[in-house]
């Protein structure tokens, strides 16, 4: 399904990713944990396809085609799906209107017609009950004025409508507190089909309570240094990520 | 010994629109007769504003020049766009009678041709016209007083709309003057919406002067919408008394030279206004908003918002004054000015001022130019939605928020479509 090969990219000059490989199959969960200044948000943006950052080798193979040809709402089309770590607040444009208008471009991608205005509506609300938002909530501007854990649970909420083949969770848990990080977890536990895979970036486990990977791989000096199970995550919550750090120097 | 007095050396248009005048129409009362020939050689003096000016330092109407100025032709064929309810059309600033519907309206409502009031009650109008201290478009205005609404509402509740259609053909730039006078008596309220548009090469020289009485509301919607090869100079004079209230909605997306200059005098005390405007620019065009807002009163409130988006070579102008009288305790102003810039060559010229002479005043103003937020664009484009479109919703969703205040009143839906259709011409992004 995604199959990254040696792939070095950097922003402004300065290499971040240095030679990261990773394969992922259909229907998996990938954990990618390490510590700050690793990579991991630059993995994200990368593979998002978000300008500025610059691909200085290697591939990166989605669903049998070459991923970094593409534009960013191209791969969206294709079904890539980036959760933000910082969603960003866009004034003046309603949550519903920009749902709406995301949604009905990637069908319109397809060669599909778009939803009718009322049958999207209703399509909203059955993806909203499990994620706790409110109709007033969609009036409101895109991410203008709501919590942190408004924002995350918004994401869920594009993410739940626009059907991903490949998501990628970046820092999904930051500032969550407890009843937000097991609303935002429960919720993308129940996107999980045979078919959709996910990519979860996270600095801590505690995500990975709610959305249990079947692949941890360890982020360090832009390179993947180690990959396991489940019990990895565990294992990094206990010990640290020292010895990663002290391997990548 | 005598000085004699230089005149400056009229510009070639300011020649040829003193020189097409025919004199004062026959018809004309003494006092009407007068009254324009005074504008006339008022304008004779000045001719057109020039960046000599402050209050034109940064729009230059030497374009004219090159223009071959007429009058407008008789009964020019003119396709209204045909506002419901009650209306009053104008083709190149005469009145046309067969599009507009003025009967049935409801008691307390005068709502007839400018023309026609000449006749009915020149006892209203009479201080209403003079021009003495407005300017020299002002002047030039009245010279010709080409056609215009009259509209009294006391004691009732009503909207009305004017709607001005212009239809320059040919290499001829016609040139006309209208006048329109509003009048809100004590305690009544009037929506006005009044769309402006044509198509061709024409030079139209709005002037409105407004009076709101004590108490009297006034929403003012207004859509320009002018020929991409049309010059356009607007000038709205607005008095408020005592609790009185004009708002002001504005959407401004074609013409190639469009000059919206509004002035407003807190005249009562608790008297406010606010004024809202979007101004969409691309290819060459020149767009010009101007007002000066005068807290004349005791605890009176402006708010002003101005908001725009420039593409290609396009230039705006924004200048924004909030003067407080000596004795205007407890004035509340605020004015805001923010555009983006869509394109390299494009450019702003933004000039917030305030003024204060009284001792007990909240005012405040900012201006603020920028680009589109990359960020944002991005978080659009991950989510499928394409970039020429993405960069459409941002600017809609920056620009039309001026609106939001105004959403309640008809016509404001029009100016958001206005916002929509501007956009849906947007290029690509480079």
């Amino acid at each position: 399904m995604l199959e990254v090969k040696n792939l070095s990219a950097s922003v402004d000059g300065k290499e971040i990713l240095k030679g990261l490989d990773l394969a992922m199959g259909s229907g998996e969960v990938h954990a990618i944990m390490g510590p700050n200044g690793s990579g991991k948000s630059t993995l994200s943006y990368v593979l998002a396809g978000r300008d500025g950052y610059e691909v200085t080798g290697g591939s990166v193979t989605y669903m049998g085609k070459d991923l970094l040809a593409m534009n960013a709402e191209t791969r969206a089309a294709e079904g890539v799906f980036l959760a933000f770590q910082y969603p960003v607040e866009i004034p003046g444009v309603s949550s519903m209107n920009f749902l709406k208008t995301a949604f009905n471009s990637v069908r319109a991608a397809k060669g599909e017609e778009p939803m009718d205005a009322m049958d999207f509506l209703k399509f909203v609300r059955e993806k909203t009950k499990t994620l706790d938002i409110s109709d007033e909530m969609l009036k409101r501007a895109v991410n203008v004025g709501f919590s942190g854990g408004e924002k995350k649970r918004n994401e869920m909420l594009q993410m739940a409508v626009l059907n991903p083949v490949l998501a990628i969770l970046d820092e999904t848990d930051s500032g969550l507190d407890v009843d937000a990080l097991r609303i935002v977890g429960e919720g993308v536990t129940g996107l999980r089909t045979p078919n959709n895979s996910m990519l979860v970036i996270t600095h801590y486990q505690r995500l990975l309570d709610y959305i249990v990977p079947d692949f941890v791989h360890v982020l360090s000096g832009g390179r993947i240094v180690k990959s396991g199970g489940k019990d990895l995550a565990l294992e990094l919550e206990a010990n640290g990520y020292a010895e990663y750090s002290a391997e990548a120097a | 010994m005598s000085t004699q007095q230089i005149l400056p050396e009229l510009s070639p248009a300011s020649q040829a629109l003193v020189a097409m005048h025919g004199g004062v129409p026959s018809g004309d009362a003494d006092w009407l007769a007068a009254l324009r020939a005074d504008a006339l050689a008022r304008f004779g003096q000045t001719g057109l504003p020039t960046p000599k000016l402050e209050d034109w330092k940064y729009t230059d109407l030497k374009a004219l020049n090159g223009a071959n100025l007429v009058r407008p032709v008789d009964a020019p064929a003119a396709n209204f766009g045909g506002q419901a309810g009650h209306r009053l059309c104008f083709a190149d600033g005469r009145y046309v009678a067969a599009a507009s519907k003025v009967d049935d309206l409801p008691g307390g409502v005068t709502f007839l041709s400018l023309s026609e009031a000449f006749m009915d009650m020149p006892d209203v109008l009479r201080s209403h016209l003079e021009t003495a201290d407005a300017g020299a478009l002002a002047d030039l205005n009245a010279a010709y007083l080409d056609g215009g609404a009259v509209i009294i509402v006391d004691g009732a509740e009503v909207t009305l709309a004017l709607e001005f259609l212009a239809t320059g053909e040919g290499s001829q730039m016609s040139a006309f003057h209208p006048r329109n006078i509003v009048i809100v008596k004590n305690g009544a309220q009037l929506t006005l919406l009044e769309s402006q548009g044509g198509g061709g090469v024409y030079f139209a020289n709005h002037v409105t002067s407004i009076a709101v009485e004590d108490g009297g509301r006034l929403n003012h919607v207004k859509a320009f919408n002018h020929s991409s090869e049309a010059f356009h100079t607007s000038l709205t004079q607005v008095h408020i008394g005592a609790d009185g209230y004009y708002g002001s909605a504005v959407l401004d997306t074609d013409g190639k030279l469009l000059r919206n200059e509004i002035r407003i005098e807190l005249a009562g005390e608790g008297a406010e206004t606010s004024l809202a405007g979007a101004y969409l620019a691309r290819g060459g065009r020149h767009t010009d908003h101007t007002t000066r807002i005068d807290h004349l009163a005791a605890n009176t409130t402006s708010r002003q918002i101005f908001r725009g988006a420039l593409d290609g070579k396009a230039r705006a102008v924004f200048q924004g004054n909030i003067v407080v009288a000596e004795g205007a305790d407890g004035s509340d102003g605020r004015l805001a000015n923010n555009t983006i810039m869509l394109s390299e060559g494009c450019e702003i010229d933004t000039k917030p001022q305030l003024e204060i002479y009284a001792d007990e005043v909240k005012c405040a103003h900012g201006s603020t130019v920028g680009e589109l937020d990359d960020e944002a664009l991005f978080y659009l484009r991950s989510r499928g939605v394409p970039e020429t479109q993405a960069r459409a919703m941002l600017v809609e969703g920056f620009v039309a928020t001026v609106f939001d205040e105004f959403d309640s009143l008809e016509g404001v839906q029009q100016l958001r479509d206005g916002i929509a259709d501007w956009l849906a011409g947007l290029e690509p992004g480079a």
